[in-house]
């Protein structure tokens, strides 16, 4: 009896170990307003992104699908917001599968993108997120620049500005929402069960005394 | 082999429910009073083993142990996967609440089956136990991975596409849980016999 309950002690603590070390098993997907665009993060884990995975954007409105996507090999999908959520303010719903019945779903409000700049040209949406990637890298090299000694910045150089300051908290925000179960629902969730289980022994018992 | 929330149609969602239902009422009702604290373990067992994740390929996968389930208990392993797959939703998220009776359908008939199938042969003798158990675990798996794909397709994604990537992705892992069955029941048949019921 000895030797079962030291056995099922230590099985117990290896497998505690190991779920620490592992990752979450749902699928999440988080998204942001980038300048012009939208960029959603998916994830199984913050290790464990979804790859070729498709988003789909609709109105969450009406549920008419107005584009959809493919993650890259990081989770990420960005998009141009459409003219036609701004013009009618659309919430946006994306959704996301991840296959095998894998699937979840983030809601951009439109007051989230109601004041995002438009796009700079009407270049094809791939194009732009290349546009976007340049405007950050541009600023501080405008900023060194007459702007600066002339007393003033122009709107679109300090939106680039704060858009680099503000990429890191993004991210984080993004890491945040992709945390797995922590040890406290672990082992909240094995207090459950033996209190379950032991209420329905309780019951039982009282039953056939 | 956690179905999310929102992928399958509700004729399915209802049809699972149901099965699950049935499956619940009839292990309820077999189960021993007595040994209630090895069902209960076994259901802690099953919570935690999802937790312990292998990453393949594009997907997701982890273990479950239905075999494991099954053998030892038999119709109780229902109940037990119930209560387990509804605690994962509830704190982790993982599944959801409409999809409980699908998934617990899929952990649990497998296991149920498997019960029947090896029982026999692992109260034979010990020359065989690892070997059954083995199979046992490994069968499970693949048969849960089976109905998945069957929910999918009976959901409208084609069933052979989402049986093959299930299969791919859940192979590994079949050998894995084929593995701790195996090792696990001998090693319960020489310690605590009696849970085993032999």
């Amino acid at each position: 009896m000895n030797r079962l309950i030291i056995a099922a002690c230590l099985a117990l603590a290896a497998t505690l170990c190991l779920s620490a070390v592992s990752e979450a098993h749902k699928v999440n997907i988080f998204a942001y307003v980038d300048g012009d665009r939208i960029v959603t993060d998916s994830g199984y884990s913050r290790t464990k992104r979804v790859y070729d995975g498709e988003v789909e954007v609709f109105d969450a409105a009406t549920g008419t699908l107005l584009l959809s996507g493919k993650t890259d090999t990081e989770g990420k999908f960005a998009f141009v917001i459409p003219e036609a959520a701004r013009e009618k303010k659309m919430d946006l719903r994306l959704l996301l599968k991840a296959g095998q019945g894998h699937q979840a779903e983030w809601t951009v409000q439109y007051d989230e993108f109601a004041d995002a700049p438009r796009p700079v040209s009407d270049m094809v949406a791939e194009e732009n997120p290349a546009v976007s990637e340049a405007a950050p890298a541009a600023a501080p090299a405008a900023g060194a620049a007459p702007a600066v000694s002339a007393g003033g910045l122009t709107a679109a150089q300090v939106e680039a500005i704060v858009r680099r300051e503000v990429d890191p908290i993004k991210h984080m925000l993004a890491e945040m929402y992709d945390s797995g179960p922590s040890m406290t629902d672990i082992f909240g969730g094995i207090g459950w069960i033996f209190g379950l289980f032991g209420v329905a022994a309780y019951m039982k018992s009282r039953r056939n005394p | 082999m956690h179905i999310s929330e929102g992928v399958l149609s509700w004729p399915v969602l209802a049809g699972g429910a149901a099965l699950t239902v049935a499956g619940t009422a009839i292990g309820l009702r077999k189960i021993d009073y007595d040994r209630i604290m090895s069902v209960a373990i076994l259901s802690a067992t099953f919570f935690i083993a999802s937790l312990i994740h292998v990453p393949i390929g594009p997907s997701s996968a982890h273990l479950i142990l239905g075999g494991l389930l099954g053998v030892v208990l038999g119709w109780a392993a229902f109940p037990s996967i119930l209560v387990a797959l509804a605690l994962q939703a509830v704190l982790f998220q993982y599944g959801g609440l409409t999809v409980l009776g699908v998934n617990c359908f899929n952990m649990a008939a497998p296991a149920v089956l498997c019960y029947y199938l090896f029982r026999p042969m692992l109260l034979r003798g010990a020359g065989s136990r690892f070997a059954g158990a083995f199979a046992c675990g490994f069968l499970a798996m693949l048969l849960s991975a089976t109905l998945t794909a069957a929910a999918l397709a009976l959901s409208g994604d084609e069933f052979v596409g989402a049986a093959q990537a299930l299969f791919v992705a859940h192979l590994p892992i079949m050998a894995i849980e084929g593995v701790i069955t195996g090792f696990a029941y001998s090693f319960l048949s020489k310690v605590k016999p009696e849970v085993l019921g032999c």
